[in-house]
């Protein structure tokens, strides 16, 4: 990881304190150790010993201390200065004060300039007493445009160019643009959700003056498009800059990026063999329940139902991996549906049920009938709320009450699930849903992908909805999640979803309404 | 749309354990039930005899599924007569769900139903009917 300036300098100020003592106390244990040797020769004048080698190494001190300052010390802190200072990374170090005659005569002046040059990309301005170095760089940078603009066509990467009004004042062919209907040319690039170029550059335009950023597989068109191409990007901002404001590198990864496409394919095949023993499992688990009921011991129908439990926790977690495949792809497709939480909830509440009464958790669901309608993909939804519920009983203890409740809030029907459990440090709650994150604490002692919360805020955005989290570490900890209320989407709603009329969603699959059909 | 009851229904499964899981539910329940490994038997059943309902699996030997929905609903319905479900655990794109949703009168996960929930969705599409 780079060191920041900043962190640097200070370091190094304390360091240079140090050479210099460390430089005093070496001459002075040496005019001690010479003392100590005469007075071992001749024992009977300590004193007239003391006043010769003193005398001596007092000079010597004298003469050395301004020299190691002068060409050491001095130099270095102010080749320092104007390092921070270009950098602009601390706005506490004063630039470096060159203009005095013996930094002319040293040359220190020049050197200084070079950076000062190097840093704001201008032509050095040759120096006579450093005119050797620096007529050499001009003669290389002093291309003509025509030359320069034809070296950019050449160069094996796209190269962008925008004003401080984010106008594209430059870009070479490689470069994915496009002209708009205004003749004017724009950037061409589909950024993952708010980690936008635009975002950048409102950051630096507020906060910076100069900064660099770069991003990995952006691309130009959407999945399925033939010309796309996925780009790594780099980017380099320097407020009012004379040339451009902002400078863009494009390299096309589009090739390197393709093997992770089958590796998508090889994640849905994994999941087929994965589930034929799944079903196969649950199938005969079912089967087994109801042939043997009459039969079984409330403990063996307990060992049941813990197998049932594990089953379908299990075939979650696969649904949960092609999710993420599924969204990590932007292949992540909803079908909203007017529906009622209730009714969600009722196909899911069997299981639910089952899954804390085997693990000992009591689960309470106040969901208040007449709840307006709300615009939602059934099984997906069904996914996120079998996500926190799981969560719920995982992170609290024997005998925990979990809660489930539902309300209005705004435009949203609001969906939380409670529990009391070991609740969650305040440290940990921003990465709570980046993907494969696991505290730290629940790796050693709780099963799970790390998946679950990823897959679930990526399913609610999708839905126009929010998620989030609240904790009292030890008290427990509230997840709740917000679903547009049907009325105020249908009109976007009927518009897209026309083809999917009478269909009714089922699990992750969907059996047409033959009744709606006729009518 | 065919409306008539659910008596007879052909399985085209090709795992062994899946099949016999849900002949065994499905006969116990009442229903009639021929079960079939290959694809090209299974569409021969298809075409020779009116199931009322034909589970169809997709990963099959010879013939998949996608083929031989494409061979009985793809050019005029040559079974008017059956109901088609596609049962699959493969998951399929969305260009290829679509293209079935015009085709089957189903599409479901079997790794997300059981037989009691299989039951339950074949007593619902008669009672739509």
């Amino acid at each position: 990881m780079a060191i920041r300036i900043d962190q640097f300098y200070p370091k190094f100020r304390a360091r240079a304190i140090y050479v210099v003592l460390g430089f005093e106390i070496f001459i002075g244990l040496i005019a001690a150790a010479t003392y100590i040797v005469l007075l071992a020769g001749d024992i009977g004048k300590p004193l007239e010993h003391l006043t010769i080698s003193g005398a001596v190494f007092g000079f010597l001190q004298l003469i050395l201390t301004p020299f190691i300052v002068a060409y050491v010390s001095e130099p270095a802190k102010l080749i320092a200065e104007a390092v921070v200072h270009v950098s602009q990374q601390d706005s506490t170090v004063k630039p470096p004060n060159i203009n005095l005659a013996r930094h002319e005569r040293s040359g220190l002046k020049a050197l200084v300039q070079i950076i000062y040059d190097l840093a704001l990309g201008t032509q050095p301005t040759a120096a006579p007493a450093a005119a050797a170095p620096s007529a050499q760089t001009a003669a290389v940078t002093a291309i003509p445009a025509e030359l320069a603009a034809q070296l950019l066509e050449l160069m094996p990467c796209g190269v962008a160019a925008l004003n401080s009004r984010r106008e594209v004042i430059f870009a070479n062919q490689l470069a994915p643009t496009l002209i708009n209907s205004d003749q004017k040319r724009s950037l061409e690039l589909i950024f993952d959700n708010g980690d936008t170029l635009e975002n950048w550059l409102t950051e630096c335009e507020a906060s910076k003056v100069h900064d660099q950023k770069s991003w990995s597989r952006v691309a130009n068109r959407l999945p399925d498009d033939p010309e796309r191409r996925q780009y790594d990007v780099i980017a380099s901002y320097q407020k009012a800059s004379p040339v451009a404001d902002t400078v863009l590198l494009f390299i096309d990864r589009t090739s390197a990026y393709a093997p992770a496409q089958e590796n998508m394919d090889f994640i849905a095949l994994a999941a087929h063999e994965l589930r034929g023993p799944i079903t196969v499992i649950r199938g005969y688990l079912d089967i087994l329940d109801s042939e043997l009921q009459p039969l079984l011991q409330p403990d063996q129908k307990e060992l049941i139902d813990r197998l049932n439990v594990s089953a379908n926790r299990l075939s979650g977690y696969v649904n949960n991996i092609l999710n993420v495949s599924r969204y990590d792809r932007r292949h992540l497709q909803l079908h909203l549906h007017e529906d009622r939480i209730e009714n969600i909830f009722s196909g899911l509440i069997d299981d639910l049920a089952m899954r804390a009464r085997t693990q000992n958790r009591l689960l309470s669901v106040d969901i208040p009938p007449g709840l307006p309608t709300v615009a939602a993909d059934r099984a997906s939804v069904s996914e996120v709320i079998a996500n926190l519920v799981d969560n719920a009983i995982k992170y609290s203890s024997e005998g925990g009450q979990i809660i489930v409740r539902a309300s209005v809030k705004g435009d949203f029907v609001e969906v939380t699930v409670q529990d009391f459990g070991i609740g969650i440090p305040g440290a940990i709650m921003g990465n709570l849903f980046n993907k494969f994150y696991r505290s730290h604490r629940s790796r050693q002692s709780v099963s799970g992908t790390g998946l679950g919360l990823y897959i679930s805020k990526a399913i609610i955005e999708s839905h126009g909805g929010t998620i989030w989290a609240r904790s009292t570490e030890g008290r427990g900890s509230t997840f709740g999640f917000s679903l547009p209320i049907y009325s105020t989407v249908a009109d976007k709603l009927l518009r897209s979803n026309s083809a999917n009329e009478g269909i009714i969603e089922s699990s992750n699959g969907w059996i047409k309404n033959h009744a709606m059909y006729r009518g | 749309m065919p409306n008539n009851p659910i008596k007879t229904i052909l399985c085209i499964e090709d795992d062994r354990f899946i099949g016999e899981m849900y002949s065994r539910s499905l006969s116990r329940a009442g229903y009639q039930v021929d079960w079939i490994i290959s694809g090209a038997e299974g569409l021969q059943a298809a075409l020779s005899k009116n199931y009322d309902l034909i589970l169809l699996d997709v990963m099959l030997p010879e013939r998949q599924g996608t083929e031989i929905l494409q061979d009985l609903r793809g050019s005029g319905d040559k079974v008017p007569h059956s109901r088609i479900l596609v049962l699959t655990n493969y998951d399929q794109d969305e260009e290829s769900r679509l293209a079935m949703q015009s085709q089957a009168d189903g599409y479901l996960i079997k790794a997300d139903i059981t037989p009691r929930k299989l039951l339950e969705i074949i007593s619902q599409m008669q009672a739509a009917a």
